[in-house]
């Protein structure tokens, strides 16, 4: 699956996870760049991919992304 | 809105759902999270499940692993919260030692005793500082065992010590009234303790459970939470035809119906009928409502094959009327609201019908297979308890002889015949040890015969039992159907010469006995020998207590304020007291 592809897949979970239908993120996406992204938003996000995708996170996968374009490249090595 | 859904974990709206619901959430209370790992997740779920029941959360979270220390010296802001409820959510990860394989009885006796005593020392400190509810986790298996079998069996086996610390903090749990154990070994093994532990988020983010996991917990914390404030249910309506046996008896005859040990299904529908023989004996109410002839039905009921029994019913409605009217006049008739009572019918409609019509009534879906009933009624949760008490276990024959009590009644044609043929007695004493479980319980379950529904806990009941600035009253009701048990309690905060009624409330058991009357003739006597001269009642309002709205002008107070809910009233005491009861015969003054 291609990058843009899983962005737009996954961008409701982030909709949802801060309540905010009109957040637009990018691979640069972070904590640092969004606001109320802080832990519990962390978790909440990675419960949301994990259903959506149907796939579970490892121990090392849950502890590495630093943005959102890490997040997809954890996925897409998953799906392959 | 209480059931309990698979994978109800709905982080997606649940901020929007909170919104909506917070502008009628009717009560509030205060929960303080004391935690052992990260509790983030179990509050939000927690809330929502609140939020589901009318019920406004609002949560103090201890920093992360500090639920010792928060408990042994709570900070400032945990002081100021005041919580009315403090979780201690503490699980086998905070177990900081475990016995070494090969250690002897000795130094295993050592280690539980070391373990135990700081979770001892939380609960009074606790207790002495907030005087509140505590729910205390117990201890669930480890995920591993490298001692395979021997991990239960030998002193220096995890499962082996775990099980032992459980079993002091039932005891313990059974010794302090206010401390109540949440069972999560009983609920991870219904998980299942592979599923329970989710490796990605303990290492990551220190939760002891899986996401899937928490609504389980959360739920269990909730129903323990509604029985602490008295909302758990109190009445299972049943049907009879293909829900408490199989076939229906109108058609197939009460000798071929499939009830007992011959059939498989015969057994399914048993086994269902022991289970609610239990929820019987333990104080839940059991009525049958069925469209059938009242013939038909009693002739079914009294299949030998039968666990449950014609007199296991407080009432039995079997005819063809709808079963909203019927749930109606069971509701009526046992006088408990429609939002105690829990109705299980294999029919759809039935359901459907009763859901739009009673909303208030908890009508679970119980599905269409048969052995699933049980697991369907049981994981809901609806009858949980936090105590049982001699009330409790009595509690179906009160409603029984009250049954009788009514069926009497049609042979009088003035009330107060009726009322002296009964023949009641009442015993009215201040509150005495042996009665301070009962009378807690009734401070916090009574709605309707409640002045104030002002709640107080056990701690705070017994210190107001020593104190002389209270002058506190409890009643039962005997007549010549039975003892109706301890049924009314009276508390007045004395100030001088005046005496102000801050509880005042009656189980519905007894409404229309004049038991209130009696009481308040007592009252009386009890303010003259104290030099007391004036007597101030309270109204407080409440969702259910409008049958009480003019209780003190029935009595001859004086209204003396009246806004925001509260009704403030006076009485005089003077010389020509009236005595207001002249039917009930009143013991032990």
């Amino acid at each position: 699956m291609k990058k843009t592809k899983i962005l737009k897949k996954i961008e409701p979970v982030f909709h949802q996870v801060f309540n905010n239908k009109k957040l637009k993120i990018n691979y640069k996406s972070s904590p640092s760049t969004i606001k109320q992204w802080d832990s519990l938003a962390t978790i909440n996000l990675f419960i949301g991919i994990e259903k959506l995708l149907k796939i579970k996170f490892n121990v090392s996968e849950l502890a590495a992304p630093k943005n959102v374009g890490e997040m997809i490249d954890i996925i897409i090595a998953k799906k392959n | 809105m209480d059931q309990f859904i698979e994978e109800k974990y709905q982080l997606r709206d649940s901020k929007i759902n909170l919104k909506k619901k917070k502008s009628h959430a009717k009560s509030k209370i205060k929960i303080a999270i004391l935690g052992g790992s990260t509790t983030d997740l179990i509050k939000n779920s927690l809330n929502e499940y609140l939020a589901m029941n009318n019920i406004e959360g609002i949560f103090f979270q201890s920093e992360y692993n500090q639920f010792y220390f928060e408990s042994i010296n709570p900070s400032r802001k945990l002081k100021t919260f005041k919580p009315q409820i403090i979780y201690i959510h503490s699980t086998t990860a905070n177990i900081e030692e475990f016995p070494k394989i090969g250690s002897n009885p000795k130094q295993v006796g050592k280690l539980i005793n070391k373990t135990f005593s700081k979770y001892k020392s939380i609960w009074s400190t606790l207790t002495k500082k907030f005087n509140c509810t505590i729910i205390q986790n117990n201890f669930e298996y480890v995920p591993f065992s490298s001692l395979g079998n021997l991990e239960s069996t030998k002193v220096y086996g995890k499962i082996n010590f775990l099980t032992k610390l459980n079993l002091k903090f039932f005891e313990q749990s059974d010794k302090i009234k206010n401390l109540i154990i949440n069972d999560i070994n009983l609920l991870s093994a219904k998980v299942g303790i592979d599923k329970w532990y989710n490796d990605s988020f303990y290492f990551n983010y220190k939760y002891t459970l899986s996401h899937e996991a928490i609504p389980t917990l959360s739920h269990n914390i909730l129903k323990i939470i509604m029985s602490i404030i008295g909302k758990s249910k109190k009445c299972l309506v049943v049907d009879f035809d293909n829900t408490i046996w199989g076939g229906v008896v109108g058609e197939v005859g009460s000798d071929n119906i499939e009830i007992g040990n011959d059939t498989p299904r015969g057994e399914v529908f048993l086994r269902f009928q022991k289970y609610i023989h239990d929820l019987t004996l333990k104080g839940v109410i059991l009525a049958g409502c069925t469209k059938n002839d009242y013939k038909n039905a009693i002739s079914g009921l009294r299949n030998k094959s039968n666990f449950l029994q014609e007199n296991d019913f407080s009432v039995i409605k079997a005819n063809w009327k709808n079963k909203v009217e019927n749930i109606s006049s069971i509701s009526k008739q046992l006088n408990i609201g429609l939002d105690s009572i829990v109705f299980i019918d294999d029919s759809n409609f039935e359901r459907e019908l009763v859901r739009s019509q009673l909303p208030a009534v908890e009508v679970p879906n119980i599905g269409e297979e048969p052995e699933k009933y049980i697991f369907h009624l049981d994981r809901a949760k609806y009858f949980e308890n936090i105590s049982l008490s001699k009330e409790d276990f009595t509690r179906s024959s009160y409603y029984k002889t009250n049954a009788k009590r009514e069926s009497e009644k049609v042979k009088f044609k003035n009330y107060n015949n009726y009322l002296e043929s009964l023949k009641m007695k009442t015993d009215l004493k201040k509150f005495e040890k042996k009665d301070i479980n009962r009378i807690t319980q009734l401070v916090n379950k009574t709605n309707q015969f409640n002045l104030t529904v002002k709640r107080l806990n056990l701690k705070e009941i017994t210190s107001i039992s020593k104190s002389s600035d209270f002058l506190t009253v409890a009643g039962n009701l005997k007549d010549k159907f039975g003892d109706n048990g301890l049924v009314t309690v009276v508390i007045g905060k004395i100030k001088k010469q005046t005496m102000d009624i801050t509880v005042w409330l009656m189980s519905c058991r007894v409404f229309n006995r004049n038991l209130e009357f009696a009481l308040f003739d007592c009252l009386i006597n009890l303010c003259k020998s104290k030099g007391i001269s004036t007597i101030y009642g309270n109204y407080i309002k409440s969702e259910k207590n409008m049958i009480v709205k003019d209780f003190y002008k029935t009595l001859g107070f004086k209204k003396i304020k009246g806004k925001k809910g509260l009704d403030k009233w006076e009485f005089e005491i003077t010389k020509k007291y009236i005595k207001k009861n002249k039917i009930i015969k009143i013991n032990n003054v």
